[in-house]
């Protein structure tokens, strides 16, 4: 069942204190949390969110797509290593 | 590092139908690739592509000299391969891992971080794993990103990163 409408999205507060704090200051740093169920607001755009994975923190780099969702989606809790071989496997930078 | 003499482009995954075809978990950001593909290396020997097609994320290839299922089934797991220099060729600012790989990394200040010894696949975007050097490293996730990541020179082998507070710590 979804979350009530009424209530809205729910985003951690004091990450929230903290991002708007680095807004104001137009500062940028890593900010580490636990609140994986926190909702993705605009206001995160274009900060680092280091989201704990249940081992380490994982860097996110948060961009317009991504908000409304929330931030354990993008530090999944399982990694598969997958093949040692030198695969055509490639990275864009976006 | 140095590059590799071959590159794994999918792995054989099962057979499929009775008529020696095999369905291909594609390991490369570019499956349509396989419709081009003349030849591969299957555990070293080439072997020359009689048919292949796309579907659903997986490609179906039709192998010489593998023409019924049993055949199929006894190439389950191996790995398809490519000579390293017959690459798919990338836009830019699209680059294979195995070419990150090995990549020192500095700072845009200038200070040397440390190298590129892996990369891990994130929802978000791709992750650089960066090793210190030293007797007790360290390692960083960095997120690869054209905001933090501002410059790769393949030729030189350096790669640049932005130090915001928290990344490299």
């Amino acid at each position: 069942m979804g979350r009530s409408s009424k209530k809205g999205p729910y985003v951690d507060q004091k990450l929230l204190e903290k991002i708007v704090a680095l807004n104001r200051k137009a500062e940028k740093r890593v900010i580490k949390t636990w609140a994986r169920a926190c909702t993705i607001v605009p206001e995160m755009v274009g900060h680092t969110i280091a989201v704990y994975d249940g081992r380490k923190h994982v860097p996110v780099y948060i961009t317009e797509e991504m908000v409304g969702h929330k931030l354990g989606e993008f530090a999944p809790t399982r990694l598969f290593r997958g093949h040692g071989a030198h695969t055509e496997r490639s990275t864009a930078l976006k | 590092m140095t590059a590799p003499e071959r590159v794994a482009i999918g792995e054989i995954v099962r057979p499929h139908g009775v008529r020696g075809e095999v369905r291909v978990r594609p390991l490369t950001a570019h499956p349509e690739r396989f419709l081009h593909l003349e030849e591969v290396y299957v555990e070293g020997v080439p072997r020359r592509v009689r048919a292949a097609r796309v579907a659903a994320g997986e490609v179906i290839l039709a192998l010489e000299g593998c023409h019924d299922r049993d055949a199929a089934a006894l190439l389950r797991g191996r790995l398809l391969e490519v000579d390293a220099p017959r690459v798919h060729p990338l836009p830019e600012g699209e680059y294979y891992w195995f070419q990150l790989c090995g990549l020192r990394v500095f700072t845009t200040e200038g200070r040397r971080v440390g190298r590129v010894v892996d990369v891990e696949p994130n929802p978000a975007h791709d992750l650089l794993v960066v090793e210190e050097e030293g007797a007790r490293p360290r390692r960083f996730l960095i997120p690869a990103v054209r905001a933090l990541v501002t410059e790769v020179d393949l030729e030189s082998g350096r790669l640049v990163v932005r130090d915001i507070p928290g990344l490299l710590e």
